[in-house]
């Protein structure tokens, strides 16, 4: 930006106001305006311009959020929360922060994404970051180039990804670092197909800014087991509220997030009995509530993953929403892990749904509802294979989907039938009393199927259950 | 109207206030902070569930598959999230052991061992022995101890010098120096890593009596009956001979054991181990019996004096009130074979576990353990009788309790 002000002449101040020459002006003239190259300042405005209200400086709100996040730091440092990685997270974020708060808007973004970088270098080395960097710009590259029609570059992606898949599974790939697979799965392996998805229906085109900030996000490298992120959500969310109400709502997500992990280990430690010790109806209790609740460090984490993007501005959904609290199956799964069930319903059920429209309702609905149950569990082996190495499918597998699927179908085609119901303040006493043994139901379905889920064999959860039941 | 669900409501209104997470937060960090009286046992087993990592436990699952890593092969990733050091390694992958698998011992100590492992030194003597050098035969005025145990006793994590035996060698010396006995008290120490007392049993048969020692210490931790089904499933793999030991032959022959229990998958996972274990699990406690009697027969047919001790680890379960059970049972099964037992386990019970560790993955006793371990045995020592064979006359000062090493040095 070009600056005009008043400056005295250079010569002035050296030769005084004793004689009035040609080099010696008379004290009118001694002032006069001066063209300025373009300042510091000037850029900072420059890349400041599009500052949103919800982005406002607040440096009190500021410390205040950095002086609880270097409390919930060292709680976690002292019950030994997550290990290595976390720490250097949370160390990274406590020194980011305040930059993050100092640069102009349109770096914002970029800072988030060096840091990101940084942490990862940290925690994984400078081989597997480098060489998660080049495969990951490859592989978002070839997403976004313009040469390519969409078909062409979602074919030669997926095809890369199965070829890459196979590879790895006879240990054709050997000279790769070990790190590399899941920390590139923990990137790419959902986020690419989301990514596909919003390039293929997005009217303008994508910023390259907004792919990296997606790609690159910090609290990935210490969940390697990472919240299915939209796109879209993502980049709506950038400051979509005011920073001061985002980064309170953080915090608060990541205290949670905190006392879940916590939860968990009480109930790892402490409360978790062996299915082998399973000898009657009150064990057969304690193992199934106690097996279900393991759950509670995938929430937790997932609630510090976001809390840690909300402080950066990132105003995002819940992840888990009470999910103890279900009273149907369609409502677990409303409940349970949100953003997977919009990862499906965006890219699996409307798709199938809007091609069956023409069918009755019901069939629409029930071919939806089974593609996105056969998807979940392709998805969630193809998520085993890149973090743990392997696909991990097991008929306890098949028939935990299968039988969740079929109920939550069931379950779509009997909430399509019905009327709305009232809020629940608004209902009588028998039918909270309804409503609350549709809960225990619920609890008790679930933590029957989970337990199937995390037995190693049929027989083996048969077995468990009968000694449970026959009380020995 | 008011109903159970207004009162969630306003529950949940309460919880997302910022001056409850706050004092809340305090709270948790006060809790973490502070060291509770010994008396409040429950208030610690909570305190070190919650600075406990996730591992060492079986929980099964989808989930815990996939944030747990506890594969095979996952142990990169594991460094880099959890924090494991890159020279960290399972004993068996640390270069000083050697395999014979054909024989009930499975691995032995490496001769003349001498490097750094975690940071510390890591040595052997041309005896197989993890101590100082020593010699085969007996010298002149020297009283002999030799200590049979596993990896606790061999002094995983520590110096050489910093293991309680050798603090024990020590100050027996000191003492004897101080009332002017002209004798030298040697303590060899026979402990290897992962030695179940089956191959402990062993090891005093084959290489213990070799050495004429006055005096031998058998040591046993909580984990004794793990080891043992490790050493049982690992021998019955690589086809032992067994025949010594007649105790296992007999458990093997019962009904109910089965070789495909044992198989193992492409990756090396041992697929049936729960089936294994569930079925020696009722037998475990009885083997870990018998080996004591037979040792107590072995030492007496040689006139050796044997003692044992509990070793404590700095774990959850030696905790007070969870290790009650399985200290009885080893005070039960060595008094049936009339073995005297000095219960070493409540020398931590006055400190924090998580900061007598080696590391927070690995509860193996740090230098300041193996310092009040020695200092728990020395008071045995003195006040029992058979304190006697050590030259100590009981009147002894019990060696003091002051912390010589800082908390996870």
């Amino acid at each position: 930006m070009i600056e005009t002000s008043i400056h005295p002449r250079q010569s002035d101040s050296a030769t005084g106001s004793q004689g009035r020459s040609r080099h010696n002006p008379a004290p009118h003239q001694q002032y006069q305006p001066v063209v300025e190259r373009e300042s510091a300042i000037g850029w900072y405005k420059g890349m400041d311009q599009g500052r949103p209200e919800t982005a406002l400086k607040n440096p009190v709100a500021l410390l205040s959020a950095w002086a609880y996040l270097a409390f919930l730091t060292v709680v976690a440092h002292v019950y030994r929360l997550e290990g290595r990685a976390f720490e250097i997270v949370l160390w990274t974020i406590l020194g980011a922060l305040p930059i993050y708060e100092l640069v102009p808007f349109k770096l914002k973004k970029p800072t988030l994404s060096l840091a990101a970088i940084v942490a990862m270098t940290w925690i994984y080395g400078r081989e597997t970051a480098i060489s998660v960097l080049l495969f990951g710009a490859g592989a978002v590259g070839l997403a976004r180039t313009g040469r390519l029609v969409w078909q062409i570059r979602a074919g030669v992606l997926a095809a890369g990804a199965i070829g890459l898949a196979v590879a790895k599974s006879f240990d054709g790939l050997w000279m790769v670092p070990p790190t590399f697979w899941p920390v590139a799965g923990t990137m790419l392996m959902f986020r690419l197909m989301l990514y596909m998805y919003e390039l293929k229906h997005a009217k303008g085109k994508e910023s390259l800014t907004d792919a990296v900030s997606y790609f690159l996000i910090l609290p990935n490298w210490c969940f390697l087991h990472f919240p299915v992120m939209d796109y879209r959500t993502f980049q709506r969310g950038f400051y979509a509220k005011d920073i001061v109400v985002t980064r309170r709502r953080g915090l608060q997500m990541m205290f949670v997030g905190m006392t879940h992990l916590l939860c968990y280990r009480l109930v790892y430690h402490e409360l978790l009995i062996r299915p082998q010790d399973v000898k009657g109806l009150a064990t057969l209790g304690v193992y199934l509530a106690c097996n279900y609740l393991l759950y509670l460090r995938v929430s937790g984490q997932f609630h510090i993953a976001c809390g840690i993007l909300h402080l950066f501005g990132h105003h995002l959904p819940d992840t888990h929403n009470k999910y103890l609290l279900a009273h149907s199956f369609t409502d677990y799964w409303r409940r349970i892990n949100i953003y997977w069930k919009d990862f499906m319903v965006k890219t699996v059920f409307n798709p199938v749904f809007f091609r069956l429209r023409k069918r009755p309702q019901p069939v629409a609905l029930a071919g939806a509802t089974v593609a996105v149950f056969v998807a979940t569990w392709a998805l969630h082996a193809w998520q085993s294979f890149w973090l743990r190495g392997h696909w991990g499918l097991s008929l306890t597998d098949a028939l935990f989907w299968g039988i969740l699927g079929s109920m939550v179908l069931v379950n779509v085609q009997v909430d399509a039938r019905r009327k709305p119901s009232a809020k629940m303040a608004n209902r009588g006493l028998i039918s909270q009393i309804r409503y609350l043994a549709s809960i225990c139901g619920m609890v008790l379905a679930i933590t029957l199927l989970w337990s199937l889920w995390s037995s190693p064999s049929v027989a083996d959860w048969a077995g468990m259950i009968h000694r449970g039941l026959s009380g020995w | 109207m008011k109903t159970p669900f207004t009162k969630v409501s306003r529950l949940s209104q309460l919880l997302v206030s910022s001056g409850f997470r706050l004092t809340v937060t305090i709270g948790l960090l006060g809790f973490g902070l502070y060291d509770l009286p010994i008396s409040w046992a429950k208030g610690r087993v909570v305190k070190h569930a919650l600075k406990s990592p996730e591992q060492g436990r079986e929980a099964a699952g989808y989930y815990e598959g996939l944030i747990g890593n506890a594969d095979p092969g996952a142990g990169a990733l594991e460094q880099c999230l959890v924090g494991q050091p890159t020279d960290w390694v399972h004993f068996a992958d640390s270069g000083v052991s050697q395999l014979v698998t054909h024989d009930v011992v499975q691995f032995i100590l490496s001769p003349n061992v001498s490097r750094s492992l975690f940071g510390k030194d890591f040595t052997t003597n041309e005896y197989r022995l993890r101590d100082r050098p020593t010699s085969l035969t007996k010298p002149a005025n020297t009283v002999r101890v030799a200590l049979l145990g596993a990896s606790m006793d061999m002094g995983w994590g520590v110096t050489t010098d910093d293991t309680y035996e050798n603090r024990l060698e020590d100050w027996l010396n000191q003492q004897a120096r101080a009332r002017g006995d002209n004798r030298h008290f040697e303590i060899l120490n026979f402990a290897v890593a992962a030695y179940s007392p089956t191959q402990r049993l062993a090891t005093y048969r084959r290489r213990v009596r070799k050495f004429k020692p006055d005096f031998v210490i058998y040591a046993t931790t909580l984990l004794d009956s793990r080891l043992t089904e490790i050493h049982l499933a690992d021998s019955l793999s690589n086809g032992v001979d067994l025949s010594e030991f007649d105790y296992l032959t007999s458990v093997v022959e019962e009904a109910g054991y089965d070789p495909a229990h044992l198989k193992r998958d492409a990756r090396g996972k041992w697929v049936d181990k729960p089936k294994f274990k569930a079925w020696l699990e009722p037998k475990r406690a009885e083997i870990n019996r018998i080996v004591l009697a037979e040792l107590a027969k072995s030492c007496q047919e040689d006139g050796v004096p044997l003692a044992s001790v509990i070793i404590p680890r700095a774990g959850r379960n030696d905790l007070q009130h969870l290790r009650q059970e399985g200290v009885e049972l080893q005070i039960a099964a060595a008094r049936a074979s009339g073995v005297t037992t000095w219960d070493l386990t409540d020398s931590f019970d006055a400190e924090d576990p998580s900061k007598l560790s080696v590391a927070v993955w690995d509860d193996h006793p740090n230098t300041r353990g193996h310092e009040l371990i020695f200092q728990d045995l020395a008071r045995h020592l003195i006040a029992d009788p058979l304190g006697r064979s050590f030259g100590l006359s009981g009147q002894e000062s019990a060696p003091s309790s002051q912390p010589t090493s800082g908390p996870n040095e």
